[in-house]
């Protein structure tokens, strides 16, 4: 009966079943014994924790602290956005194409990487400390000269700014273009001024891109480990997490700060992106003409360039920082190094552990990346094709983990493998080199499920089934049609989530504590914060490197992909 | 050429799409080399019947049969049946000469053979010289005719066409009409049509089949579906017609009493006298006479009334004129006979009995 059964049974719905049971084990699970972890005490169900929790200041403390840091990130990245898309989708200029294209690139450099050079810029005796004294408004010889870091705050928040703001970007803008310009033209029509039109109707109607935009750079911000860390600071809840799972015994006063955050991260997702970002049913709508750009003028287009490269400039700046680390021999205060050499980029390809680190990171992400791409593509298929039943469940479900963030989902694994538990065999201390790949997998999958949804939502069904009519089976179709049509998107993805993987710091600090299992971003925090007198040098040579593997992918991704490039970080 | 049989054909979707069964019990011969038309407004399940012949849809019961073969589960790939998709389908990233090579592929020919079928193919719709060219370099027109190639190149056992016309402008279509009927006929194969659009299945079509709800109303050919149509649905969807309610007040020959007046028809019916029936005459079969050429006003087939409006058309005009009892009919006439006829007028409207068409139901 069984063999009958199987004969029968159809592949798409044993693909669905692995993957349902693959989430199921390493994204729920994980979750739930990290859960469970916070609301156990002395082996008994208990809010213990939790009251001990809600009674620390500290604690309170970091996770007002974390929020506030969230809040004004996404704050700063819907003010620095708004007038970007507008004028990007509502006005023409020479050399757009060329700035809307590098307003993504600030996406994929790591902030983790670039606050490598932050106190080289913004030390007592930092770069911009000297600029000053040499433009004659600061004497750095009397005196303490001003220390911009501060606490580290607000750098994290420009940091993070910085590098999350093309979500939102790419998310007002796809809002705004969709949007119909008569409802704005019927409100002029009627007598509504400029800011009127955009205070009652363009806003309103930009309502669900700006949640389901903000609600990912908020949950990222909200959580993120990498640049606090290399910034020095520490006052997150975050951080504290990250320093506590680091920790040999990790108690269950960690794990309910882990559900704490949970809570609210998946809170706040739902609040972005069912409660507000609720479609206005406004895009539906076909335009009903067509929105050609106001040409902008002389003066116009240069405001225009110095706005969008102002920005640009900001972000890569920290990366060009880093860049002239890697090679600068000796760079004691002088604005830029005194001398260049290669010795240390050489020193890191030869010595073992930073070398072992590149490898490590390129086998990780390209194993994760092959498992991303199977996963979603087929998620994709069953998604737009078959709907099969479930289809829209698995959606969700491989969509989730943009909610949790990765700092989270480590500390479930960290539940989850730790000793006497089912999976301890492929925990951190003995060889998490499957659980890192699963859990890049995991993280990078909402990206690679919309990618290819949106490649295949694209070519019309009649396609294949012209193919089917011809005579062509299934296989031969997908193979034959389908992929070809995709291709694009399918690379696109496929490099997208592997240069992510590359840099990947969530699940990389937390899981691999063994050297030998190191990514490069553990070797890199590892080195920055190692005595050596040369740390800062080769932990930049190491981001360098990693940096380099991750334009390569992206120029390439971006040559295939051109403007669709964009559609696969809309969530 | 095979023969294409439809034993109770039947599709509902699980709850949710739409109510109700889109199919119901569709039995039906398609002759071998027969150009058959299946006609119907949307939503009556005609491409669903389409795509179930294709095999890209299953039936819920009922067996299809290809001479004598049941194909019913038959996968898609293995029917030879060759579609024209309405949005063509042609595929964007291969060039014309690959997309029409495509069948003959699958069908294991070797390259220099399928090539030379593909321009072949290519040839009898005059876009050899596009061979080269990728499908959005090409006019919906050229597209068009590069889908029937592509069909055409498989050698099909039957032709399916999924309203090929409907995306091209009214000009090129009523061209394209005549050419596609010698195309398909030429390649001698069973063809099935499916269109909305009436005038396309009456200059088109061997045999018609007009789909309403799910069920087929009536079958015929194009003049039968026109000049005799079964009942109020088939006769208003296909051409105009005015509408006459009344009672049987005879049956052999058929004399109905109207509101309007009595009208007598050729047609037989096997229904009572007195039962009430519903009749319906074609607008460009009724004749305007002016009243004063008739002092016998009550004679059969003579119904009175006042000009309503004169439409100008170029070479017709279409009256709109108002009976007794309110009933509004149109008329066509050429438009030299609607000279000198003003609204307001007094008109008698005189039919053929020949053409009053009595309907079922």
């Amino acid at each position: 009966m069984w063999r009958r059964y199987l004969e029968q049974a159809d592949p798409l719905v044993a693909a669905e079943v692995l993957i349902f049971l693959f989430v199921g084990v390493f994204f729920f699970w994980p979750l739930y014994e990290a859960v469970q972890a916070g609301l156990t005490a002395e082996g008994r169900f208990s809010f213990y924790w939790l009251g001990r929790l809600f009674s620390n200041r500290i604690v309170l403390g970091q996770i007002a602290n974390s929020f506030l840091l969230a809040c004004v990130t996404t704050a700063l990245c819907l003010v620095l956005t708004m007038p970007m898309a507008i004028v990007s989708t509502r006005y023409q200029f020479r050399g757009q194409g060329i700035l809307t294209g590098l307003l993504l690139v600030p996406l994929i450099l790591p902030p983790f990487v670039g606050a490598l050079s932050i106190k080289r810029y913004l030390g007592q005796f930092g770069i911009l400390n000297l600029v000053l004294e040499r433009l004659g408004v600061l004497d750095l010889s009397s005196g303490r000269p001003p220390d911009w870091l501060g606490s580290g705050f607000w750098v994290v928040t420009v940091l993070q700014t910085l590098n999350l703001f093309p979500i939102l970007y790419l998310n007002l803008s796809a809002a705004l273009a969709n949007l119909d310009p008569a409802y704005a033209q019927a409100a002029r029509n009627l007598g509504a001024g400029k800011w009127t039109v955009f205070r009652r109707i363009t806003l309103p109607l930009l309502r669900p891109g700006i949640f389901a935009g903000g609600s990912i750079v908020f949950i990222w911000s909200f959580t993120d480990i990498g640049t606090p860390l290399m910034v020095g600071y520490e006052e997150l809840a975050s951080v504290r997490i990250f320093k506590e799972l680091a920790r040999a015994d990790v108690s269950g006063r960690m794990y309910s700060l882990v559900l704490v955050m949970l809570v609210l991260s998946v809170l706040f997702y739902v609040l972005g992106k069912v409660v507000f970002g609720r479609s206005s049913g406004a895009e539906s709508a076909k335009a009903s003409t067509a929105s050609a750009g106001q040409r902008l003028g002389f003066w116009g287009t240069l405001g225009a360039w110095v706005f969008f490269g102002g920005v640009i400039f900001a972000a890569i700046l920290p990366h060009i920082g880093v860049v002239l680390t890697a090679v600068s021999g000796q760079w004691i205060k002088t604005i830029l190094p005194e001398r260049y050499t290669l010795e240390h980029v050489l020193f890191v390809l030869r010595q073992p552990e930073p070398r072992r680190a590149v490898l490590n990171s390129l086998v990780y992400a390209g194993l994760s990346t092959t498992l991303d791409l199977a996963i979603g593509s087929a998620a994709a298929w069953m998604l737009v094709r078959r709907r099969l039943q479930g289809a829209r469940v698995l959606d969700l479900c491989l969509m989730l983990p943009l909610a949790v963030p990765g700092v989270i989902l480590a500390a479930g694994y960290i539940a989850m493998t730790a000793p006497g538990r089912l999976f301890e065999a492929i925990g951190p201390m003995r060889n998490p080199t499957m659980l890192l790949v699963i859990a890049y997998t995991i993280r990078r999958a909402p990206f690679v499920v919309r990618g290819v949804t949106a490649g295949l939502q694209q070519i019309p069904e009649t396609l294949e089934q012209a193919a089917r009519n011809l005579g062509a089976t299934p296989g031969q179709a997908i193979r034959r049609i389908t992929v070809p049509l995709i291709a694009a998107n399918l690379i696109a993805s496929g490099l997208l989530t592997f240069s992510y993987a590359m840099l990947e710091v969530s699940d990389s600090l937390v899981l691999a504590q063994l050297r030998v299992h190191y990514p490069i971003t553990k070797e890199i925090y590892t080195q920055a914060y190692s005595a050596n007198t040369d740390a800062m040098q080769i932990a930049a040579s190491l981001g360098l490197l990693g940096m380099l593997v991750l334009g390569g992918s992206l120029a390439a991704a971006a040559v295939l992909m051109g403007k669709r490039l964009g559609a696969v970080f809309r969530a | 050429m095979i023969e294409i049989r439809l034993e109770g054909i039947s599709k509902a979707y699980a709850q949710g799409a739409g109510s109700g069964p889109v199919l119901e019990k569709i039995d039906l011969v398609i002759e071998p080399g027969e150009f058959f038309f299946l006609l119907g407004p949307s939503r009556c399940g005609k491409t669903t019947l389409l795509r179930i012949l294709a095999g890209l849809l299953e039936p819920t019961s009922g067996r299809i049969l290809f001479d004598g073969r049941d194909v019913t589960h038959l996968a898609a790939e293995k029917r030879r049946t060759a579609m024209v998709f309405q949005n063509y389908a042609l595929w964007p990233h291969l060039k014309v000469i690959e997309n029409v090579e495509f069948g003959p592929q699958m069908q294991g020919i070797e390259p220099e053979r399928r090539r030379k079928i593909a321009m072949e193919k290519l040839a009898v719709v005059q876009m050899e010289a596009f061979a080269q060219r990728k499908p959005n370099q090409l006019s919906g027109g050229q597209q068009q005719r590069v889908a029937l190639a592509r069909a055409l190149a498989a050698q099909p056992q039957c032709l399916l066409l999924d309203e090929p016309l409907s995306n091209l402008d009214a000009r090129l279509r009523a061209k394209m009409r005549t050419e596609l009927r010698r195309l398909v006929k030429e390649s001698q194969t069973t063809a099935v049509y499916v269109t909305h659009d009436q005038k396309e299945a009456l200059s088109m079509a061997d045999r018609i089949a007009v789909l309403s709800g799910g069920r087929i109303v009536q079958l015929g050919r194009p003049e039968e579906i026109y000049q005799r149509p079964k009942n109020e649905f088939v006769a208003d969807f296909i051409g105009e017609a005015n509408f006459l309610t009344g009672n049987l007040l005879q049956t052999s020959p058929v004399k109905i009493r109207t509101e309007a007046g009595v009208l007598a028809s050729e047609m037989k019916t096997d229904r009572t006298a007195g039962s009430a029936v519903k009749c319906c005459v074609r607008p460009e079969k009724v004749q305007i006479h002016d009243i004063k050429d008739f002092a016998d006003r009550n004679r059969p087939n003579l119904l009175a009334g006042t000009v309503q409006s004169i439409a100008y058309y170029g070479e017709l005009s279409q009256i709109e004129v108002r009976l007794n009892a309110g009933v509004v009919w149109t008329v066509t006439v050429f438009s030299g006979r609607a000279e000198g006829l003003l609204p307001g007028a007094e008109v008698l409207c005189g039919v053929n009995p020949a053409d009053v068409i009595v309907l079922e139901g």
